[in-house]
């Protein structure tokens, strides 16, 4: 048997530098976003929308129509072959989980992110036993029971109290204690706030002052006039994706409900959602206001106060108080 | 027939390293031993630095490039499955038949087993798997060279061999190649060349056999020669135009002890195996590698192998490319031999000689500025050669040390250090997509490999123990490609040119041979 003719291989060699010098700048233009318009034989910039999700198995619909799904590990959608300059109406679903809507502008060649807040439509609020009966066991008195308050009732009750109520993601102020050596006047001290360099830098009137001032990775919010004012303290360049266009990013976005909001925290896990209270709802809202935020409700009563500690949210409503995993 | 007496004698032509030459020489030398690694590592500065500063570039050239390897593996698959077959053909060829309208009973093989400290079971497989060739053992001679700095065990060890088997062979002499001899590197290569030299003195002259009936073939001492080879071998030297301008080269099945080794062994074994085989399909870019056969006459016209340098296997080729002004090249037999892949008595012990045996082998780059140096200097040798063996070598090597890197771990840079801006890009979402499904492509062909290469070993063992696991597991072990390109590939390369590069010459690391006990 004779090896291979230098023949067929040039012939091989040919071939494959053929496919490779045709193939090479259409594979090139498909990955930038480029896609042949067949009705005119042109060329067309498109864009796509990539869904960030932490729930599995999400369907994607855009403008209506189904276009995929994220799958058990890998979770996150890209959605290609978007025509640009266009405003796309996406809608995320999950079976027992609250819809997610959001209206993006595709640009041409590049890829708009988002990243969904689902809520399940029933969060499994348990509610925390105010009291419990306790019977005296002692053999040489006459057995009794007396009610008592739950020991688990007393420690949550107690994270609702000025004292212990800070978030872990509160921003505590450090104080220095300035003395006057005046040898005239009689010795006074004054109380100087110390202000961390990330927040100084941000150039934000009175930030010492601001309510319920609270920071998770580099996102920085406050409660001011019952709205939650949100501002990026990292570099420019690492400006989370829903705060930017294609020309610019915002200094700050401002998250405001019918009612004011009375109290908020971030969201577990995340710095671009929060969890917030008004008079009578809890929410979760997204910051990413490039369209309409998405607003879902945890729970509802007459006047509840929630506390968050790591995924576990607490809610008080009158002396009833509840549990639930978000 | 003639050599290039003059060229010979030129200090390039003998020159292990720059450091063996003088003057204007070593520098130029130098400076070619400079370039395979610059260029490998000027490929991935090239890539950090785009995926830096210009990450749509780094993107646009990493999707080239997984094409390009697409490409090149469809193209490589089409030489390996050629060669798969005709391997397999030349196997079932009786060569005995095809040889009886051509007169070679003048012919004698001379084998060389140069050893070390290895085993009697090592040692006296190959001498046994000579006996079992379909060959006229008076016409075989057996050379087992020995090293005096390995001590006296080795060479009683030898002394038995040669007792023992000394009457079956035209002629069995065993050598003892001193230590320390001025100017030799210790290595297979100065032991062969005294080993060759002992032979001509001891056995060719004094039995008055002509140089030019005489084929040596440079074993390993695992080298397990099929039971044809030297039949198939007689065949190709004597149907070969202009015999004595040319090597032979079979194919190294790295199968003695396939079923003992542990599944990274074997496919590094396999891989290195089935590049020789695509080499058999592209002479032109076949240099001799470990065993190999070359006429006894022009070997003793050069003074044998190089004995200052690693690499003698395939300096060899460039020392007679150079004595024949470039009339030179290897002859693919497509016929195997069988030789041990690597196996240690622990697994980390497999795997740090699997390394230094690849790091071993890619230091063949020492012979790009040997080429280089010589194309130079050489001017008998036509430019249009010179430029296509240059490309050849340097592609290769190239390729070697950089292709696994940007395709399994360099192709994410961009997406690492390409900044906020690049990372909206729709590019920078398709980079890894792209990438991967081209790698799904291309790695589709493993199965294809994994098909081969149970054609290829040898029956299982009796005494193994699950049987059908181990099937299995030697047909899912491909899945460690990735890992072993990279580990026993394109790094040990690196690390080989990354030594020229600064003049930190290695030397000879013998690959211990190693058998499981469990039979």
């Amino acid at each position: 048997m004779k090896p291979l003719s230098k023949k067929s291989r040039s012939t091989s060699l040919i071939v494959l530098l053929i496919i490779f010098v045709v193939a090479v700048p259409f594979l090139l233009a498909y990955s930038s976003g480029y896609r042949l318009d067949f009705s005119d034989f042109t060329f067309e910039k498109t864009g796509g929308v990539f869904i960030h999700s932490d729930l599995s198995e999400t369907k994607v619909f855009i403008n209506g129509e189904y276009m995929e799904a994220g799958g058990l590990f890998l979770k996150n959608v890209l959605v290609q072959n978007l025509k640009s300059n266009e405003t796309y109406s996406i809608r995320v679903e999950k079976e027992g989980y609250l819809p997610w809507y959001k209206n993006l502008l595709v640009s041409p060649n590049l890829v708009t992110e988002a990243r969904i807040l689902m809520m399940p439509i029933e969060i499994p609020f348990e509610q925390i036993e105010q009291f419990e009966w306790v019977t005296n066991l002692n053999p040489n008195i006459k057995a009794t029971s007396t009610k008592k308050v739950t020991s688990e009732y007393e420690d949550t009750l107690d994270i609702f109290t000025a004292t212990s109520s800070l978030s872990s993601n509160a921003i505590v102020f450090e104080k220095e204690i300035i003395k006057s050596t005046s040898t005239t006047a009689k010795a006074t001290s004054t109380t100087k706030i110390i202000i961390p360099e990330y927040l100084e830098k941000l150039s934000i009137k009175d930030i010492e002052n601001k309510k319920q001032l609270k920071e998770n990775s580099k996102m920085i919010a406050w409660l001011e006039n019952g709205n939650v004012h949100v501002v990026w303290s990292g570099d420019y360049e690492s400006t989370p994706f829903f705060m930017c266009d294609t020309e610019s990013c915002k200094e700050k976005i401002i998250i405001s409900l019918d009612t004011d909001i009375s109290y908020f925290d971030f969201y577990p896990n995340r710095n671009d959602a929060f969890v917030v209270a008004t008079q009578s709802h809890i929410f979760a809202v997204e910051a990413d206001d490039r369209s309409e935020q998405n607003l879902q409700t945890i729970f509802k009563g007459k006047k509840p106060e929630f506390r968050l500690d790591d995924r576990t949210i607490f809610v008080k409503d009158g002396q009833d108080i509840y549990k639930a995993e978000i | 027939m003639n050599v290039n007496e003059e060229y010979i004698k030129s200090p390039g032509f003998s020159a292990g390293h720059a450091f063996h030459l003088q003057g204007k020489d070593r520098k130029l030398f130098r400076l070619l031993e400079i370039l395979p690694g610059a260029l490998s590592w000027g490929t991935i500065l090239i890539i950090v630095i785009l995926s830096i500063f210009k990450p749509v570039w780094a993107a646009f050239f990493i999707i080239a490039f997984d094409l390009y390897w697409l490409l090149k593996t469809i193209h490589l698959s089409y030489h390996h499955r050629h060669n798969w077959k005709r391997l397999l053909h030349n196997i079932k060829v009786d060569w005995q038949e095809q040889l009886k309208d051509l007169k070679y009973d003048h012919l004698y093989h001379m084998v060389i087993l140069p050893f070390y400290k290895e085993g009697r079971e090592v040692v006296e497989e190959s001498i046994v798997s000579l006996l079992k060739t379909k060959y006229d053992k008076k016409k075989i001679i057996v050379v087992l060279a020995g090293e005096a700095r390995a001590g006296e065990e080795p060479w009683a060890l030898a002394q038995e061999m040669k007792y023992k088997y000394e009457s079956e062979f035209a002629h069995f002499i065993t050598t003892r190649h001193p230590a320390d001899i001025e100017g030799e590197m210790a290595g297979k290569g100065s032991n062969i060349s005294y080993a060759a030299e002992r032979a001509r003195v001891e056995v060719l002259d004094p039995n008055n056999i002509p140089y030019e009936n005489v084929l040596v073939s440079a074993f390993d001492v695992d080298t397990v020669a099929w039971e044809q080879y030297l039949l198939c071998l007689t065949w190709h030297f004597l149907t070969t135009e202009d015999r004595y301008r040319a090597s032979y080269q079979p194919v190294p099945l790295y199968n003695n002890n396939i079923w003992e080794a542990p599944a990274v062994s074997r496919v590094a074994a396999m891989s290195s195996t089935f590049w020789q085989m695509i080499q058999q399909e592209r002479p032109e870019k076949l240099t001799t590698f470990s065993s190999h056969s070359v006429p006894f006459s022009v070997l003793h016209k050069i003074g044998y192998w190089q004995k200052n340098m690693v690499s003698e296997d395939s300096r060899i080729f460039w020392n007679l490319f150079f004595a024949h002004d470039g009339h030179y090249k290897v002859v693919p037999i497509s016929y195997p031999v069988s030789m041990d892949a690597n196996l240690a008595p622990t697994f980390w012990q497999t795997m740090v000689n699997i390394y230094k045996q690849h790091r071993r082998w890619s230091w063949g780059v020492e012979n790009v500025p040997y080429m280089l140096f010589n194309f130079i200097k050489h001017k008998k040798i036509s430019l249009r050669d010179k430029i296509k063996y240059s490309f050849i070598q340097l592609e290769g090597f190239w390729s070697l040390a950089t292709n696994p890197l940007v395709i399994l771990l360099l192709g994410w840079l961009p997406l690492i250090l390409g900044g906020s801006e690049f990372r909206t890009t729709i590019l920078s979402y398709n980079l890894p997509i792209i990438t991967r499904n081209l790698m799904i492509l291309a790695m589709s062909g493993l199965v294809m490999s994994a098909i081969i290469a149970f054609t290829l070993i040898p029956k299982m063992p009796e005494y193994i123990k699950f049987k059908k696991l181990k099937w299995f597991i030697m047909g899912a072990q491909w899945f460690l490609i990735p890992f072993t390109i990279v580990i026993f590939g394109a790094i040990p390369g690196l690390d080989s040119q990354t030594r020229l590069m600064f003049g930190k010459y290695m030397g000879f690391w013998v690959t211990p041979k190693h058998r499981s006990d469990v039979k």
